[in-house]
């Protein structure tokens, strides 16, 4: 990665607010009388409620209150609350369905005494039989962690889930295109394997930190949140109020990953503030988030058909995810798995079957590329499988296969809208100029869930400074470097002079929420033709105090220039309001009708990578160094190169984890490593030795200036490649992450015994 | 999770935080660079009425050479130490591993003395201050005494130290130049360790020390004895056997971390790999 030049942080201020530590985060936003709380978690991974004693913890000097599940029918008209069916509770109700589940807020002066009020609240748990595995959930015999789900359509994500009755399942996904069957009978090979990738953590470095304040009937929340205003829907069903009676701001948040998408906190810290009668603050610790909600871990079991020629004839997915204790947007994962373990691939005959279950673990939800870590490192592992059977270069069998531009991946998604082979050729090129030998590739194809709504205004204040009103969250990605840059272009102003404020649901429009690489489209169209609109008000009050026609009239910086004449903004509403004031507000929303409804059409733009790299292996340890590592997008434009190569290569780096070290372990229920001590991420130390990151930018996207939406791609081909170049170099198959030394050294000693 | 309230003394002398140490006893512990300690309060895994801050206090983050013999101050952050040109030329193993410990943050603010109390199982230094055959001297209001770094640590997170002691210096005898640490790492912390002091002079007895298998160093006696008799060139293969049954010798149990088999075999191929470089810095031949 290149390092940023001045013009880089003139588009991020935050970027020095944030290392001189003047940046303001949730953590940092202080109310007047705000109390703080903590929150008491289950200790066992299922069980019913018998009682809470919180008599001891209320005699604490500085206890304000203690809320628990009783307290619910007085503060809330909804208990329980969800994106695809209600099945959390504010608060545990009758039982706790995970260790790590809140089942009381202390709320006291400080966050000490309410830390030390914890240990003086005794819950009695009558326990329940268990089960901390997918697999265990889906016994005939398995405890049901939920019963009579009903599923809500349409709330979050469009469509509703699928739950079987009776059962741990609560999404059961089905597609079938072609026919199998017959596929299967012309082929000369069928490979069968299976593939598990644990459930993970997202690991960001600010951990949840929520406000709330009711005052006179509304409702003010100030959290670190990626979608403010599925914050303010759940939160205005939750309480009854209107949602203009619900207002969601956000600070700068600290990294998400997806695992502050939706809604987790705002609710049960809500509950509190209701309950203590002011407002109160919950800064959970480090760890907290680890029990808050984790990547869906999955097992993968692909059935491909190939004939002599190294030609796919078919394919046969079938997925199991462990959603953990509430199914939060499993549901949605589940299904993206399914379409995201197809691969880039031109097969045609396809039957897809993915399902979703309850686990007394930690809830399962979004985390960068829903389901597409998991299907990638399974249908890219077995590609190589398949051609190292066939004696078929890798790269080869996958240019066989691949679709063509304008091609179709699945009969109902929008067709492929890069150039695969291309990419490929751009990655071992670019390992080549690295002096590397690409050992390891792995490609991806992804369908982001954009809901395709989301609005923005522009003001263009006296002065000529300009602020932009916008939902999207600044999580690091620099989303607001790109929306200035959008603005600045169309309006013909420095981005500097462009202001963009925080998500604010009171005063900003509505927008879908930051996820699924959608901001830089979505937001960036919405931003842009809010800019055009602005643009054209002017237009036209320049017109009049020029007395000429719009056409003949443009923006320039600081203001409007007709010929050689140049107004300053001040002067130009001078002349037109009459007092040196006012301002120009320019408005839009981006809408599923746009372009005669193509935006319908999923996905609006497909998220690609294609990652190679070469590793080196201590065999006598099993611990592998990558040496080389390049990743290819296309990103169709990069509206800020440097931003844009920071996010695929934190991408990758993040992959990097879940690849060698990241699994979230359960021992009979109880997490175990769920410590940022005991969880190791990817540090400075664990990055490969050299990298390089090619965009691809032929401008073709739906977004501002043709670009794509990014940032969750470069996360995909990690494992895979790696696993691959394992293979190549050292002859051993890995099937389950992570690929620990251990893991490595045991595949070691086996192909040592086969051998001999 | 927050520390329970305790409260933060900051003696600026050593004779004051010894009467700290002494008034308040079992509910006092002395903090030095706190990166193994602070986590301990805030995950309530152990909680203390009073701290004893040490870092104001001068003298016990001096470094000095004096003849041949390397006097290093409890309080010396391991950035201090890595940065050292005296620890650079009298014990370089000990400042290349200084200079490696878990990260920047916690190299600039954590402290060797810090570290041996902790007495953290999977800690690097230990183990390599025993092979060392370092001397650790310990102080408290009774007087002074001296405790060798291979006795120091007696199990997981205990050492010999009294509740009213406080670790002075570490001392290093010359003959630093001749040894290696090498390590494996699993995520950030150790999973076997291995620690080689080979003496140039073939009358002296090398020492070599295993870390991460047991809750405190263990020396590897078969070995130590293999290398002493070897007289000229030492040969891998019996070398390899003697570290083989030295670790056979140790019951190793599956944990979170690794299988024991996986666990023995990785010490013994670290251990190889330090005899290697400490044979090589002490100009001793090796055939594999």
């Amino acid at each position: 990665m290149s390092a940023p030049a001045d013009g880089d942080l003139a588009l991020r201020p935050d970027l020095i607010e944030k290392v001189t530590g003047r940046a303001v985060y949730a953590t940092d936003v202080i109310i007047e009388g705000m109390a703080h709380g903590r929150v008491l978690r289950s200790s066992v991974p299922h069980a019913r409620i018998a009682n809470i004693d919180s008599t001891a913890a209320l005699a604490l000097d500085g206890v304000v209150t203690v809320l628990t599940g009783a307290d619910l029918p007085d503060l809330v008209k909804q208990e329980t609350w969800g994106l695809y069916f209600n099945d959390r509770p504010v608060i545990a109700l009758d039982k706790v369905r995970y260790v790590g589940e809140p089942v009381a807020v202390v709320v006291a002066e400080t966050p000490g005494i309410a830390e030390a009020a914890l240990d003086l609240i005794d819950v009695d748990y009558e326990v329940l039989p268990f089960v901390d595995t997918a697999a265990a959930a889906m016994a005939a015999d398995a405890p049901l962690i939920h019963e009579d789900l009903e599923p809500i359509a349409d709330f979050y994500f469009t469509g509703q889930a699928q739950p079987v009755r009776g059962s741990n399942i609560f999404q059961r996904y089905s597609h079938a295109e072609g026919d199998v069957a017959a596929a299967e009978g012309q082929a000369t090979h069928i490979f069968e394997h299976t593939y598990s990738f644990p459930g993970i953590s997202h690991f960001a470095l600010e951990p949840y930190c929520a406000i709330a304040r009711f005052e006179n009937g509304e409702l003010t929340v100030w959290s670190g949140a990626q979608s403010p205003t599925a914050v303010q829907k759940v939160l205005s069903r939750v309480f009854g109020l209107d949602l203009s009676s619900v207002r969601v701001t956000v600070p700068y948040v600290g990294g998400g990953f997806g695992g502050k998408a939706s809604v987790k906190i705002e609710p049960l810290v809500a509950a509190a503030a209701r309950k203590a009668g002011r407002a109160v603050k919950v800064v959970f610790s480090f760890d907290e988030p680890m029990l808050t909600c984790r990547r869906l871990g999955a097992s993968v079991t692909l059935r491909t058909a190939v004939d002599d020629d190294g030609m796919i004839l078919s394919k046969k997915v079938t997925i199991l995810t462990d959603g953990g204790a509430y199914a939060d947007t499993g549901p949605a994962v589940t299904i993206k798995s399914a379409h995201r373990a197809i691969g880039p691939y031109a097969i045609g005959n396809l039957e897809l079957e993915a399902s979703a279950v309850y686990t007394n673990t930690v809830p399962g939800a979004a985390f960068r590329s829903i389901g597409g870590p998991q299907a990638v490192w399974a249908t890219e592992s077995q590609m190589d499988e398949i051609a190292a059977e066939l004696a078929i270069d890798p790269i080869e069998f996958r240019r066989r296969n691949l679709v063509p531009r304008g091609g179709s991946i699945l009969g109902k998604l929008r067709p492929l809208d890069v150039d695969f082979a291309d990419m490929l050729t751009q990655a071992s090129a670019a390992m080549e100029a690295l002096g590397g030998h690409g050992m390891g590739l792995a490609v991806a194809a992804t369908d982001p869930g954009i809901l395709p709504l989301g609005g923005a205004l522009i003001r263009v204040l006296a002065d000529g400074s300009i602020v932009i009103s916008s939902n999207s969250v600044e999580i690091g990605q620099g989303v607001r470097g790109v929306l200035r840059t959008v603005a600045g272009r169309i309006l013909n102003q420095d981005p500097a002079t462009i202001q963009v404020t925080n998500p604010d649901t009171a005063s900003t429009p509505f927008d879908w929420g930051t996820g699924a690489s959608r901001s830089t489209v979505i937001m960036g169209l919405a931003v842009e033709d809010a800019a055009k609109d602005a643009r054209g008000q002017i237009l036209d009050l320049a017109a009049g105090v020029f007395d000429g026609h719009p056409n003949d009239i443009e923006l320039v910086p600081g203001g409007v220039a007709h010929g050689d004449e140049m107004l300053p903004f001040a002067e130009l509403y001078h002349s037109a309001f009459g007092i040196d004031s006012g301002e120009v507000v320019g408005r839009a929303m981006v809408l599923p009708t746009r372009d005669q409804g193509s935006f319908k059409q999923a996905p609006l733009f497909w998220e690609t990578a294609v990652g190679i790299c070469d590793v080196e292996l201590d065999e006598q340890t099993g611990q592998v160094r990558v040496q080389k590592y390049v990743g290819v997008a296309d990103i169709g434009k990069a509206l800020n190169p440097i931003g844009a190569e920071g996010q695929e290569e934190g991408a990758s780096v993040q992959g990097l984890g879940h690849a060698l070290h990241e699994q979230l372990k359960f021992e009979n229920g109880q997490p175990v490593n769920a410590t940022p001590i005991a969880y190791h991420i990817p540090t400075l130390t664990d990055i490969a030795e050299e990298a390089h990151t090619v965009l691809i930018e032929n401008e073709d996207g739906p977004g501002p200036s043709g670009a794509k939406g990014m940032g969750e791609g470069g996360i995909l081909p990690v494992a895979p490649a790696l696993a691959n170049a394992l293979a190549r170099k050292y002859g051993i198959r890995i099937r389950h992450l992570p690929m620990s030394a251990e893991s490595i050294w045991r595949e070691l000693r086996m192909r040592q015994g086969d051998a001999s | 999770m927050l520390p329970k309230p305790f409260r933060y003394l900051r003696p600026e002398t050593l004779d004051a935080a010894l009467a700290e140490l002494a008034e308040r006893g079992d509910g006092a512990a002395p903090y030095a660079g706190g990166t193994e300690l602070l986590l301990l309060l805030k995950m309530r895994l152990t909680e203390y009425d009073f701290l004893v801050d040490l870092k104001r206090i001068p003298k016990l983050r001096e470094i000095a050479l004096r003849e041949g013999t390397l006097f290093i101050g409890a309080m010396a952050t391991h950035a201090a130490i890595a940065a050292n040109s005296d620890v650079g030329q009298a014990a370089p193993a000990l400042a290349k591993l200084c200079g490696s410990i878990a990260n920047p943050r916690v190299r600039s603010s954590g402290t060797l003395g810090g570290n041996l109390c902790f007495a953290e199982p999977t800690a690097d230094p230990p183990t390599l201050l025993a092979a060392l055959n370092a001397k650790l001297h310990l102080v408290s209001a009774q007087g002074r005494r001296t405790v060798a770094a291979d006795q120091f640590v007696t199990g997981a997170l205990e050492t010999e130290r009294a509740e009213d002691e406080i670790l002075l210096q570490i001392e290093i005898p010359p003959g630093g130049q001749a040894a290696a640490y090498e390590r494996l790492l699993n995520g950030h912390r150790s999973l076997v360790g291995a620690a080689a002091s080979i003496p140039t002079e073939l009358n002296s007895r090398p020492r070599i020390w295993l870390g991460c298998l047991a809750e405190r160093p263990v020396a590897l006696t078969a070995t130590e004895d293999h290398i002493f008799a070897s007289t000229g060139t030492l040969d891998g293969g019996s070398l390899k056997q003697a570290v083989d049954s030295d670790i056979a010798k140790f019951d190793v149990a599956d944990d979170e971390h690794a299988s024991a088999d996986y666990r023995c075999h990785v010490a013994s191929v670290v251990t190889l790999r330090t005899i290697t470089a400490a044979a090589r810095a002490s100009g001793r031949e090796l055939t594999p």
